[in-house]
């Protein structure tokens, strides 16, 4: 049986694969092309974003919508480039992250395609604006680069993520207070009766 | 005097990670991608400076 943990890093896994892997997204280097699309939580299309290429979305200033409680679909290709034997990588704001991984490819595509519920398995819902990034290298030097800005729409005030996230930082700014320094020396110890 | 520069440090960053996150949230990103790494990085040497800078602490 899985953990929720697992279950929750499988739907972000899943999802940043949809901008990262096997071709990151909106900005693209290598020869790599990617189409993805994001549906709300009646099914209908909420937007759409394609790489490279100007004026495909993704962008910080446009970024690319996702409904927590909606879908995404993606279909990328890595054009004339085969990747035997490939490592891939994603980050957020350029911070590396645990969804990694490598694939021998040994049918040699070239296409993937895919379609995925944004939160269905996860425990909480996340909302934000994040930059994100990936690389793909196989054998032959083959490589893929790029990147690209989602906004996980909803109301960020409701949620849990948000307030762990306050709490970690008042913590941080409580330590910073007990930090001050304090006047060392003699130790006076006794008993009080 | 004693100081304590690693438990400033240490609420630096926590403090950094966490205003990061927020401002992830609220889809608030001043310094485009490397927001999130500039923000936990300033607020790690504050932390580390306020250690050595605030005022001591007074004993009754």
């Amino acid at each position: 049986m899985r953990s929720s943990l697992v279950r929750a890093f499988s739907i972000g896994t899943i999802l940043i694969l949809a901008l990262a892997h096997p071709v990151a997204a909106f900005e693209l280097n290598g020869g790599c092309t990617l189409e993805i699309a994001s549906t709300d939580a009646t099914g209908a299309p909420l937007d759409l974003a394609s790489g490279p290429g100007a004026g495909g979305g993704g962008t910080q200033s446009d970024p690319f919508l996702v409904d927590w409680d909606g879908g995404v679909s993606w279909v990328g290709s890595s054009g004339e480039q085969v990747f035997n034997n490939h490592g891939w990588q994603t980050f957020v704001f350029l911070v590396p992250t645990p969804v990694r991984g490598g694939d021998p490819n040994e049918d040699d595509e070239t296409v993937g395609t895919g379609t995925v519920g944004v939160g269905e398995n996860a425990p909480f819902r996340i909302t934000g604006l994040y930059y994100v990034s990936g690389t793909i290298d196989g054998e032959g030097g083959t490589h893929c680069d790029g990147s690209g800005w989602l906004q996980l729409t909803g109301n960020t005030v409701t949620t849990i993520p948000f307030w762990l996230a306050v709490l970690i930082a008042v913590a941080g700014a409580a330590l910073i207070w007990s930090s001050r320094p304090h006047a060392g020396g003699t130790t006076v110890q006794g008993r009080v009766s | 005097m004693i100081r304590h520069p690693f438990r400033g440090l240490f609420g630096g960053l926590l403090l950094g990670i966490g205003l990061a996150l927020v401002l992830m949230q609220l889809s608030v990103a001043p310094l485009g991608q490397v927001t999130v790494l500039t923000v936990v990085a300033l607020c790690t040497a504050l932390g580390t400076i306020l250690a050595y800078a605030l005022p001591a602490r007074s004993h009754p």
